[in-house]
């Protein structure tokens, strides 16, 4: 019940560390500091009376906001703001889709503060990064100590320890990618097309997203999502909307999705 | 007095413009003391439990913490507050009866220690049965939320009125209104009985609750968000037992409200932990705690209605239950409103209305725009549409049948329509292009006609202007400016009376110890009820100031007319300071004005007084209905408001448009959303209210002047009428787009797809 | 609890246009630095959960959350509120087109939708409506209803592009 009255000029003294090297910040969150970036997530909480003894702020540190080419991917490091994936000039080139549908996501005030990786690690089911990363087939890489790196698809059901310190894109000029977002808290779709794979996640109706991976050859796209919507588990019913509602609005904007990539 | 108005109506900034737009504008939430100290409460996290034990000791003995409020800490006290219930306590003393309830509360020297304090209060309930739903409440194996019934009074009404206090077991209150022959329903082609259900939404207003109250030397002062500190300050009277000459309740700048700041909120917690702690207390809610203070109704409305086959209304009978939350608060206000405008802008020959104010263990429901007349235009609006499609006739064709006229009462003894509603219509109706153009599929229009009577209910108002040497004149009201512009079209008002320019008009600070009295910023009664008031007061101040004038000019003051602060006689102007400062000596003089209205008591009136005026909202939607997703788009939205004379044109049009929007947001997807008794969306991260992204494409609000208000120049009051029609029209809109009734709200996509496939069904 | 003296942190940021240092504790946020410490009270609390930007002020031209920024986030940036956009007395064209199109009621979040549309016309001097629109639903206004919100963002577009030329 805290949450109820918890304010901003209420939140508990703690120690801050401001790293500027990702291996400090890593021991630190190896032993038990709370991790701060755009505090999108870890603010609310501290005002609702969760209590921390300290917290290591990742703003501070270069590496998290690079942005690379990689051989054949792109990577983006944890730190880079929602604004600047937006506009990046890297990222627009390499991944033009994605630049622009996150131009539309949250509001500007939020897309300065949010950074990618707090959006990944926060695990909130309403949340579009990880979605968006599904279908992309990104991996994420982990950051650990003595200046290990880890690196999981963003699919695997297991993420390493440590902390997230890049997002690698695999960059695939013929992919095309599309992210229904208007129904959100009911549902949300990121639909990956490259080829003949196809992957589409979907958001807001599991705890975490799920994803499909099918073939689409540009035919039978009410068909296809049809099957899909039908074979997917439960969706949550909650106070947003009922679990059929949530299923059956995969059938449809999935569907619609498809024909606009088919370009019908 | 002649020649156009110069400072009615003028496209002048507002007199607020300054202060608002550099920050400068004081709110209560601003207001600081030194050695001020911070009230946290505790709050029940049962929605229904006797409260068996309670221990604040080891929090009084927290660092920092300088008093706490438990139920022993009451003696001396007259415990409970409300309208006209007095069943809220100022901490739960045997029960708790919502989720949210105050238990107890602390003042230290900074938040977080008045937290830290509140964790450490023992509490022990012993939880009870819930009701959450009105029909819960109403089930015969209901728990009772109050075993005895609370102290209360029932007011006097007028001719087919009637009021009763708790008819029934969670019935707080009953508001009955009849009127005609009850035979009119057998001489009737058809009956239509159809139920509608209105949603529950939050205030949101931006700056929370909040009160600094200081107690010292016998004096209770206090600075609060309220929009009627003289009710207020009777209020802490009676529960502290203090005189009331001894309290004195400052209103700043209030930060919104909506209706929900209304009598006590935060006010006895912080002046009784002002008193025990002898520093001032500031008590300001965080928004999760304004979710668990304030709501609207939501309710559930059945209508009886007979008609005529050619579709002219006859009769209807209408039965509706307001969801009251926890406490009374205004609940038995909303439900005379709820029940006497159910009828709508309409000719009937026989009405028999009853609306009931059920208790649930949810937050305590009160004032919101709109006040009854939003849940009753859902209801009528929608009805009047089905009503048209099942006989088959034009929907804005049917109630141009059955509109008052202008000047036509109401119902018997009742003053008559001070607006041409008919004009109205026709204005909405041509701004949307209603049955011009051919149909897409898809896509439809639907009006709905917003209703209410304004300006309170057998409202007193007084108000004082003064005038300086130097022709400075100031308006002295307890008018709250709360965001709509009181302050700006008052002091025009009086700058056009004065003939003077309105830079040299100023608004006075509301002090109880010296503004007059106004019983609060309510019901669109300002324009109206106060601006009566403070005419005669002009007129008065006006009257002082040309008889001094006269007797200087030795002349009769009918000779005299008052021009920029002089007077003239024979076409040559006197300039007054001169002669002021000539008879007074060098410091001057003031001249005070005082002006009193209050419509007279009539018990032929069904409210005890004839109504002072009639507040319209024309609406009009054009929607789009994505029919494999149920997904509403508006298209369009044009609402209108009879200003009767528009003392200031954004002023007015500002309100009808927020009001709209407030009404597309009810009618979309804004509502309190509860999980049994758990109001689980509680507060903005997860409560979504209307962005600018929901403008629909096309959004106009058109501020009518019909000039036939009884304000000042014609005025009438703004405020409502935007809200009232928006519901109704949108969902007679999707009626006509894709032939679909959904009867509640919110008209969310899962439920007209859900209407849309029981369409589908259908052989 | 530790008995130590709390730590504080030595930020130095620009506050409207001038050099300010201060020492403030790691949990103070900048909302509280801002109305308490500088009594700059013009910057208000609404929702109190970054959510309807009535705390919004801009750090380094970017519209943030004070509500929801901690002091020391603000070291080494430069931070606009309210009271630092008229400049010797005379109003910023933002706060000229809000005034002159009455575009506030209650006036709550009007510091932030200002500051809010101030970063808008920076990043982006002749925007479409449905930009406008776009960039304002960050913060929520309850009162107006948005649109003459919008006019006014367009009206101020206007007379910023008359004060370059």
């Amino acid at each position: 019940m805290q949450t109820i009255y918890g304010s901003h000029s209420a939140i508990a003294p703690f120690r801050l560390l401001r790293p500027v090297r990702i291996d400090d910040a890593v021991a630190a969150a190896a032993d038990g500091a709370a991790c701060l970036a755009g505090g999108v997530d870890l603010v609310p909480a501290l005002r609702a009376g969760r209590r921390v003894e300290r917290i290591v702020h990742l703003g501070g540190i270069a590496a998290l906001k690079s942005i690379e080419r990689r051989g054949d991917s792109l990577r983006i490091g944890a730190g880079v703001t929602y604004a600047r994936l937006a506009v990046d000039t890297a990222i627009a080139a390499a991944l033009p889709d994605l630049a622009a549908v996150w131009r539309g996501v949250a509001n500007v005030r939020v897309r300065h503060a949010a950074t990618i990786g707090g959006n990944v690690m926060a695990g909130n089911p309403q949340y579009d990064m990880l979605p968006a990363l599904l279908a992309l087939d990104a991996k994420l890489v982990f950051a650990q100590a003595n200046g290990r790196q880890e690196s999981v698809g963003a699919d695997a059901s297991v993420w390493p320890q440590g902390v997230l310190a890049a997002i690698d894109i695999p960059l695939a000029p013929k992919r095309r990618f599309a992210f229904e977002r208007m129904f959100k808290p009911v549902i949300s779709l990121a639909l990956g097309v490259d080829g003949k794979r196809a992957r589409v996640a979907i958001g807001c109706a599991y705890v975490r997203p799920l994803y499909c991976d099918f073939a689409f050859d540009g035919s039978s796209p009410e068909a296809l999502a049809d099957a899909i919507a039908r074979d997917l588990p439960e969706p949550v019913s909650d106070w947003n909307a009922s679990g059929a509602y949530r299923r059956r609005l995969v059938r449809v904007l999935l569907a619609r999705r498809l024909r606009a990539v088919a370009g019908r | 007095m002649s020649g156009p108005l110069r400072a009615v109506g003028a496209a002048l900034p507002r007199v607020d413009a300054d202060l608002k737009v550099t920050g400068a504008a004081r709110y209560t939430v601003d207001v600081a003391l030194p050695r001020m100290l911070h009230a946290k409460v505790l709050r029940s996290p049962h929605a229904h439990a006797r409260v068996t034990h309670i221990d604040a000791r080891a929090a009084a003995a927290t660092p920092g913490v300088a008093a706490v409020i438990t139920r022993d800490k009451l003696n001396g006290l007259n415990a409970t507050y409300g309208y006209f219930i007095k069943d809220q306590p100022i901490v739960a003393l045997d029960k708790v009866r919502y989720i949210g309830d105050m238990v107890a509360a602390v003042a230290a020297e900074t938040e977080e220690q008045a937290v830290r304090a509140l964790e450490r209060i023992e509490v022990r309930y012993e939880p009870l049965p819930t009701v959450a739903t009105i029909e819960a409440a109403l089930a015969a194996d209901a728990p009772a939320l109050f075993e005895t019934p609370p102290p209360g009074i029932v007011p006097a009404y007028g001719t087919g009125a009637s009021g009763f206090k708790d008819p029934a077991k969670n019935v707080c209150y009953r508001f009955c209104y009849t009127t005609g022959d009850p035979a009119a329903f057998a001489r009737a082609d058809h009956v239509f009985a159809d139920e509608f259900r209105f949603s529950r939404m939050q205030h949101y207003h931006l700056e929370p609750f909040v009160t600094v109250a200081r107690v010292e030397g016998g004096e209770i002062e206090l600075w609060s968000s309220c929009q009627n500190p003289f009710p207020l300050r009777k209020e802490l009277a009676r529960v502290f037992n203090h005189p009331e000459q001894a309290i004195r309740v400052h209103v700043p700048f209030i930060g919104a409200g909506y209706g929900a700041k209304n009598n006590c909120k935060t006010e006895p917690i912080a002046v009784l932990l002002a008193k025990m702690s002898g520093r001032p207390v500031r008590f300001c809610m965080t928004q999760e705690e304004n979710f668990l203070t304030q709501s609207q109704h939501a309710a559930i409305l059945k209508l009886e209605t007979a008609v005529s086959r050619d579709g002219r209304f006859i009769a209807r009978k209408s039965e509706i239950l307001l969801d009251a939350g926890a406490y009374s608060d205004a609940s038995p206000l909303v439900a005379e409103k709820a029940g006497y405008r159910i009828n709508g802008p309409y000719r009937w020959e026989y009405i028999d209305s009853r609306c009931d104010c059920v208790m649930t263990n949810t937050t305590p429901a009160g004032p919101f725009r709109g006040f009854g007349g939003t849940q009753a235009g859902w209801a009528s609006e929608s009805q009047i549409d089905m009503i048209a499609r099942r006989l088959g006739l034009d929907p804005v064709a049917i109630r141009k049948k059955n509109l008052l006229k202008l000047g036509e009462a109401y119902v018997p003894g009742e003053s008559g329509m001070d607006s041409d509603l008919a004009e109205g219509l026709d204005l909405v109706c041509r701004e949307i292009g209603y049955g011009r153009g051919e149909r897409t599929k898809g896509r439809g229009i639907g009006i709905a006609i917003g209703f209410k009577d304004s300006g309170g209910v057998n409202k007193p108002a007084e108000a004082q202007v003064k005038a300086t040497t130097t022709g400075g004149v100031i308006v002295n009201c307890g008018t709250v400016e709360i965001g709509q512009g009181i302050q700006t079209a008052f002091t025009r008002i009086v700058a056009e009376l004065f003939a003077c320019p309105p830079a040299r008009v100023a608004y006075a600070a509301i002090n109880t110890d010296v503004t007059p009295f106004d019983q609060g910023t309510n019901a669109s009664s300002a324009i109206v009820v106060m601006g009566q008031a403070l005419e005669r007061a002009a007129r008065d101040c006006i009257a002082r100031v040309l008889a001094f004038a006269a007797a200087e000019l030795k002349c009769a003051a009918e000779d005299l007319r008052l021009e920029n602060w002089s007077v003239i006689k024979d076409n040559q102007a006197h300039a007054l300071a001169p002669m002021i400062m000539r008879h007074f000596g060098g410091t001057g003089f003031e001249f005070v004005g005082r002006g009193f209205f209050k419509p007279e008591t009539d018990h032929h009136a069904p409210l005890e007084a004839k109504c002072v005026s009639w507040e319209i909202g024309w609406g009009a939607a054009e929607v789009e209905v994505d029919e494999e997703t149920g997904r509403v788009a508006v298209k369009k939205l044009v609402v209108s408001g009879d200003a009767g004379r528009a003392i200031h044109k954004d002023a007015c049009r500002g309100q009808d448009e927020g009001a709209a929007m407030m009404g597309l947001g009810q009618a979309l997807f804004e509502t309190m959303r509860y999980d049994g008794a758990e109001l689980v969306n509680i507060a903005a991260a997860k409560y979504r209210v209307p962005l600018a992204n929901d403008l629909p494409e096309s959004f106009r609000a058109v501020t009518q002047e019909q000039g036939h208000g009884p304000g000042p120049f014609g005025a009438k009051g703004m405020g409502e009428a935007g809200m009232l029609p928006v519901a109704a029209a949108i969902a007679n809109a999707i009626e006509d787009a894709v032939g679909v009734r959904v009867t509640s709200l919110p008209l969310s996509p899962e439920k007209v797809l859900a209407a849309l496939d029981a369409k589908r069904e259908k052989p | 609890m530790s008995s130590a003296a709390p730590e504080t942190i030595s930020i130095a940021l620009t506050l409207n246009g001038r050099a300010h240092s201060a020492r403030v504790a790691p949990e103070v946020m900048l909302a509280d630095f801002l109305r308490e410490s500088c009594g700059l009270t013009g910057t208000k609390i609404g929702c109190d959960q970054a959510t309807c930007g009535a705390c919004t002020v801009l750090i380094d031209g970017a519209p943030a959350a004070s509500c929801a920024t901690f002091a020391w986030q603000a070291d080494g940036a430069a931070v606009t509120t309210i009271e630092g956009l008229a400049a010797n007395g005379a109003l910023d064209p933002v706060q000229e087109a809000f005034k002159a199109k009455s575009a506030f009621q209650c006036g709550y979040c009007t510091p932030g939708m200002i500051l809010l549309a101030k970063a808008l016309l920076t990043a982006n001097p002749a925007p479409d409506r449905a930009t406008i629109r776009d960039w304002i639903s960050a913060n929520v206004c309850r009162c107006t209803g948005y649109q003459m919100i919008v006019e006014a963002v367009e009206d101020a577009a206007r007379r910023m592009r008359e004060t370059v030329r």
